[in-house]
């Protein structure tokens, strides 16, 4: 009973948010209707509130590596990544309940359901057992199936929602299917195990096509995930019908859990422990693979730029962009090495600053005008300057200038992928850098034209609340782009995956 | 290896063989007579009224739904039940935890009305 | 008769599967079809866990089993609800956000 308690005592933020997540349901269904959206979505916040706390606690005195259940694993990493992800929990609620996309009654479930979707974050950041890793996948993404199509009676929501589900559900049934060929090759779900185990099987020599086959379903579901090529096609739709808040918790949250859990289970799997050595074999399939990350990076980036130039909703336009940026991300995973690896963290909180940003002033944006088109972005600069202002930030982070964090972020991959020896891929993430100078500087461009017609919208000034959270994000962006060194410094700590 | 189902194989050729050589027979040789007596409910059953294919209500769906997904949740119940011995407190603690929260599914199901079948 | 037997005629189910999937002729049969993956992923799990050792195999597929009703219950609600704003359960008509 003390060692359950012990054990238990580990996972504090998980039992805090499922606890908060059960009660914000019992919320919802005994408050008065009417008000019970305002009252749940109070109460979700005083939930990932109470989790950053226990997460915070848990911080000082991770050790290493702390086992829980057998089945968990408790770490820097971990915690970077939930801590992540309940960032951006808070970020989505706090867009939901200023969001007039999402105001009208009856989102007290909403709340719930995001919930949810976090604590499948929450497990998909911090196991190495396939089993777990299935189920933390499978809570995040039929949570997000629901939370796609929230928006009742909406045919663009519906069709998002369905399309999502088409796709993931298949996605993630051929993961499952290569977690199979995984755990019948080695007698073990854990991949712990597993990554021994492989080695052994490497030393014998029996050729790579089985593992090959079994490691190629796997990445199929961390790529959808991810939304890498070939598996992005349904990122543009969902994204776009996807009510905002959605939208803002897919690129973000969602995309950070699913690189959590592919960067472990490259690491734990497939990358020999370079000071033990492993079979010849072994270190051959670790490089394949990481070549092949490669291609798959420069493909992603190539085809979600292109992509975005021609388009005209900023939603599916920043559809694209995220699509891009995973594969920015991927050059990272590429390296298969510690620096490439703390690269992507880096990266990735980067990107939250910045995302969040972008999406927020996109729903602001729908707010005033109940549209997303970038041609009638026009005279936004004029009309609310502050909001312009921060959407300059974002802009220029994502494409990857000075003096913003993005340009820090971008730095760092492109040096790991350069020393591992992908100078091609740098040379066309380069290359794909320029072209997105195009699409975001369209909107900027958007913004500060002066509108023929002046008087087409109303000016409606951002409310203070959502103003300040703007700014926290655009201060945020350009802060980690002068001052990373202890943003720099806490990444490099928290992977603690290869050393 | 696959061979040993050669025997398995021949029995399903076989029965596929009698049954489509029965329907031919009897669609060859036989006089279809039919009358209004052939066409009655024989001994038992209702007259028949409409068609087969009349829609469900909604709400069926939804009921159908929700049996199905407390159903299979009720599988996770089975390897405790037969190991309950073995895994002590901590297992009904566990089981505890898991019951709590379908009990809160429940409830969510309950007062939403969903369960409510004539409305 | 071993363990290939059962890795066939998964791996039958499985590109049985797939290619209701890709077919997308009708919702329902790509639901069908990703029940399809996910037994074969089951048959796996059942088979490997009796010829190479551990119950882990079972214990997954149990979940595996759960989370496909639940995926399926979710899936379901998400097609009746496109059904009642397209009138139609062809995965290709509703396309309102193409370029």
């Amino acid at each position: 009973m003390n060692l359950l308690r012990e054990e238990l005592s580990w996972i504090t933020p998980e039992l805090c948010l499922t606890l908060f997540a059960c009660v914000a349901l019992l919320v919802d269904l005994f408050v008065q209707k009417g008000r019970e959206s305002v009252m749940v979505g109070f109460f979700s916040l005083m939930g990932l509130l109470a989790t950053a706390f226990f997460l915070y606690r848990q911080y000082g005195v991770t050790p290493p590596a702390q086992p829980v259940f057998g089945c968990m694993v408790v770490d820097p990493f971990s915690t970077l990544f939930k801590l992540f992800a309940v960032g951006a929990l808070a970020f989505v609620v706090l867009f939901t309940m200023l969001s007039r996309q999402t105001r009208p009654d009856g989102y007290g479930e909403f709340y719930f359901i995001l919930l949810c979707a976090g604590l499948g974050a929450f497990f998909l950041a911090s196991t190495y057992n396939l089993l777990l890793m299935y189920l933390g996948l499978e809570l995040l993404s039929i949570a997000s199936y629901i939370l796609a199509g929230y928006a009742k009676g909406n045919r663009r929501s519906g069709e998002a929602a369905m399309k999502y589900v088409i796709f993931g559900a298949v996605a993630s049934g051929v993961m499952l299917y290569g977690f199979t060929l995984l755990y019948g090759m080695t007698g073990s779900i854990d991949l712990t195990v597993i990554g021994p185990k492989l080695r052994d099987q490497f030393a014998l020599d029996h050729g790579t096509i089985p593992i090959s086959v079994a490691t190629g379903l796997c990445l199929a579901g961390f790529a959808y995930k991810i939304s890498a090529a070939p598996f992005h096609f349904w990122t543009p739709d969902v994204y776009e019908g996807a009510p905002t808040p959605v939208t803002t918790f897919l690129a973000v949250a969602s995309k950070g859990a699913g690189f959590a859990a592919l960067l472990r289970f490259l690491q734990a799997g497939f990358i020999p422990d370079r000071t033990l050595g492993g079979p010849e074999a072994m270190m051959g399939y670790s490089d394949k693979l990481g070549t092949l990350v490669a291609v798959l990076a420069a493909l992603t980036m190539t085809l979600g730029n292109l992509a975005a130039l021609g388009q005209t909703n900023l939603k599916r336009m920043l559809a694209y962009s995220s699509i891009a940026h995973a594969g920015y991300v991927l050059m990272g995973v590429a390296t298969m090495n510690r620096e490439g690896f703390s690269s992507v963290l880096f990266y990735l909180v980067v990107y939250y600053f910045m995302n969040l940003g972008a999406f927020g002033v996109v729903m602001y944006y729908a707010n005033t005008t109940g549209d997303e088109q970038i041609d009638d972005l026009k005279g936004l600069g004029w009309r609310s300057p502050l909001v312009a202002i921060t959407m300059v930030a974002f802009l220029v982070a994502l494409v990857g200038l000075p003096p913003t964090a993005g340009f820090i972020g971008k730095w760092f991959l492109f040096t790991a992928a350069v020393k591992k020896g992908f100078l091609w891929l740098a040379v066309v993430a380069g290359i794909n850098s320029a072209i997105s100078l195009f699409y975001y500087f369209r909107v900027a461009r958007a913004m500060w034209l002066r509108p023929e017609e002046e008087a087409k919208y109303a000016t409606v000034h951002a409310s203070p609340a959502f103003a300040a959270l703007l700014l926290v994000l655009a201060v945020g962006t350009v802060w980690f782009g002068v001052g990373f060194d202890s943003l720099l410094r806490y990444c490099d700590y928290s992977q603690n995956l290869l050393r | 290896m696959l061979s040993d189902y050669a025997p398995l194989l021949l029995l399903l050729a076989l029965a596929a063989a009698f049954v489509v050589g029965n329907l031919v027979i009897s669609e060859v040789l036989g006089r279809p007579k039919p009358g209004v007596g052939k066409k009655t409910v024989y001994e038992c059953g209702m007259p028949i009224r409409g068609t087969a294919r009349a829609r469900f209500s909604v709400h069926y769906y939804l009921l159908a739904l929700l049996f199905i997904l407390f159903d299979v949740e009720a599988a996770f119940l089975l390897p405790w039940a037969a190991h309950a011995e073995e895994l002590g407190k901590a297992g009904l603690v566990a089981m505890g935890g898991f019951a709590v929260v379908l009990v809160v599914g429940l409830l969510y199901v309950m007062r939403k009305k969903a369960l409510e079948w004539d409305r | 008769m071993g363990l290939a037997g059962y890795l066939i005629v998964a791996a039958i189910l499985f590109a049985l599967g797939i290619a209701c999937t890709v077919a997308r002729k009708n919702v329902i049969y790509v639901l069908m079809g990703i029940e399809l993956i996910l037994n074969a992923a089951n048959l796996n799990l059942v088979a490997f866990s009796r010829f190479v050792g551990g119950l882990d195999g079972q214990i997954f597929a149990i979940f595996s089993i759960i989370l496909a009703a639940a995926e399926a219950a979710v899936a379901l609600a998400i097609v009746l609800n496109v059904f009642g704003l397209f009138d139609s359960i062809r995965p290709d008509d509703p396309d309102l956000m193409k370029e």
